[in-house]
């Protein structure tokens, strides 16, 4: 009896340290996540392989919000609050961005030229056409950011350290493309 | 052997401490505060403990397992981690400096989650909400609401802006996704907006002087932080929150059927 006092006494207050410094942890430094769905092929995922990717989402990074275009992050989604989507940055809020059409019944602005507005970025899956990203519901608030994915954990043959790049097609415009379209009226500026 | 290495010395040792402890034990007399922490907990003096560990270091003898266990109510390890700490010296000095480091990080940490998932307290700046909530309030704010989906409308959030996820802004809820909001109430030619799947319409009170989901469009579910439920400071306004104003009510057709 005394034995099994004095081992829920130590288990209790292990657990009280344990319980609030893990999860400190994770909210501070970072936790590893399985990547699921196809919308990142073929970079996360890839069709080949049977079993999904394991990622490792770093939260110290983006403590400040500071996102670079090519990031992977992890983003909270605009219409699903509880879901975390993962999905590649390719604007950040300033940028002019060419909205690829890819789905019937998507938001559609007036013209291909969206203008990211302040505070939020563009981002896209890179299976282009199987994913549910800006093109569907425009740019996000940088706010929903949540982590940004630093290196593929697992399968260990997929072992690397994720850099930021943007696929050769997509990424934000130069400024005599934009000064271009914007004389031609067109280029979309959210309202905000 | 594998006693050893949990005990942080020969078992041997073990088997003679017991020895050595079982006659003449010296009572508790004045000790300074730490010693008298471990003299209550093992019943000896500090110094007896002390001598007593270092002349049985040496010592062979054979098992004897829970027989110490049972007389110091714990293991040797934690009575020779003890003395070390308890003890002076510059070895002493760093034990105690890493105890106080540790209990900093595990305090800091339960603050830390209390902060993030329990309650919070705010200081608030800025006009859109006056008359409610002026600048230099203080208010404290509960996380489970808006993590349990209970949010309703006329209730004030902080929430993250979308214009810059650095800052927070506190306005009210004036429509949850799936209602229609009414964009410029006092107009004469009234214009509605649905609000969207996984969004919220945010609204000022001050509703002349907000810059609020009028100027920046829904905002998503997941950037809003936590309710206020109390204003704290000034301490002749403290209490619960008003109710949304007049003009506000005009903003959600519900908000009216609801009587708020």
């Amino acid at each position: 009896m005394q034995a099994a006092r004095r081992y829920f006494k130590s288990f209790a207050s292990g657990f009280v340290v344990a319980v609030p410094v893990t999860v400190t942890f994770l909210d501070y430094v970072g936790y590893v996540a399985r990547v699921e769905g196809a919308s990142m092929q073929p970079f996360l995922n890839p069709e080949d392989r049977s079993f999904n990717d394991v990622v490792l989402l770093n939260r110290w990074s983006v403590r400040n919000f500071k996102v670079n275009r090519g990031d992977v992050v992890s983003l909270a989604s605009p219409r699903d609050p509880e879901q975390r989507i993962i999905k590649r940055v390719i604007g950040l809020e300033g940028d002019t961005v060419k909205h690829t059409f890819q789905m019937p019944g998507t938001r559609t602005y007036k013209n291909r030229y969206v203008r990211v507005p302040s505070g939020h970025c563009w981002v896209e899956g890179d299976n282009f056409g199987h994913s549910l990203d800006s093109n569907f519901f425009g740019p996000v608030s940088v706010g929903l950011v949540h982590a940004r994915a630093s290196h593929i954990l697992w399968p260990p043959q997929r072992w690397q350290r994720i850099e930021p790049s943007l696929p050769t097609d997509r990424g934000p415009l130069d400024q005599e493309t934009i000064d271009h379209l914007e004389e031609q009226g067109a280029v979309t500026i959210p309202k905000t | 052997m594998g006693d050893g290495d949990r005990y942080g010395c020969p078992i041997a040792t073990l088997q003679s401490d017991i020895r050595m402890f079982s006659g003449g034990e010296q009572p508790c007399g004045r000790l300074l505060p730490w010693s008298a922490m471990l003299c209550n907990r093992y019943g000896y003096q500090i110094a007896t403990l002390q001598s007593d560990i270092r002349m049985f270091w040496r010592t062979a003898g054979s098992r004897v397992e829970g027989c110490c266990r049972d007389r110091y109510g714990c293991q040797i390890a934690t009575l020779q981690s003890d003395i070390r700490m308890f003890s002076g010296g510059l070895r002493a000095a760093v034990w105690k400096a890493a105890a106080v480091v540790g209990y900093a990080v595990q305090y800091g940490c339960i603050a830390h989650c209390t902060l993030e998932y329990a309650a919070d307290f705010i200081v608030c700046s800025g006009p859109s909400m006056e008359p409610t909530i002026h600048t230099q309030d203080v208010l404290i704010t509960e996380k489970f609401s808006v993590m349990m989906k209970t949010v309703n409308v006329g209730d004030v959030v902080i929430a993250r802006s979308p214009t810059n996820p650095n800052i927070f802004i506190c306005k009210r809820v004036a429509g949850l996704e799936g209602d229609k909001v009414c964009l410029n109430p006092g107009s004469f030619i009234k214009k509605y907006r649905w609000v969207p799947r996984g969004h919220v319409w945010l609204v000022g009170d001050n509703m002349g002087n907000s810059s609020d989901s009028r100027v920046y469009g829904p905002v998503p579910y997941a950037l809003l932080r936590s309710k206020v439920v109390f204003k704290v400071w000034p301490p002749g306004d403290s209490g619960s929150l008003r109710g949304p104003p007049q003009e506000m009510l005009q903003v959600l057709r519900t908000m009216k059927d609801t009587g708020r």
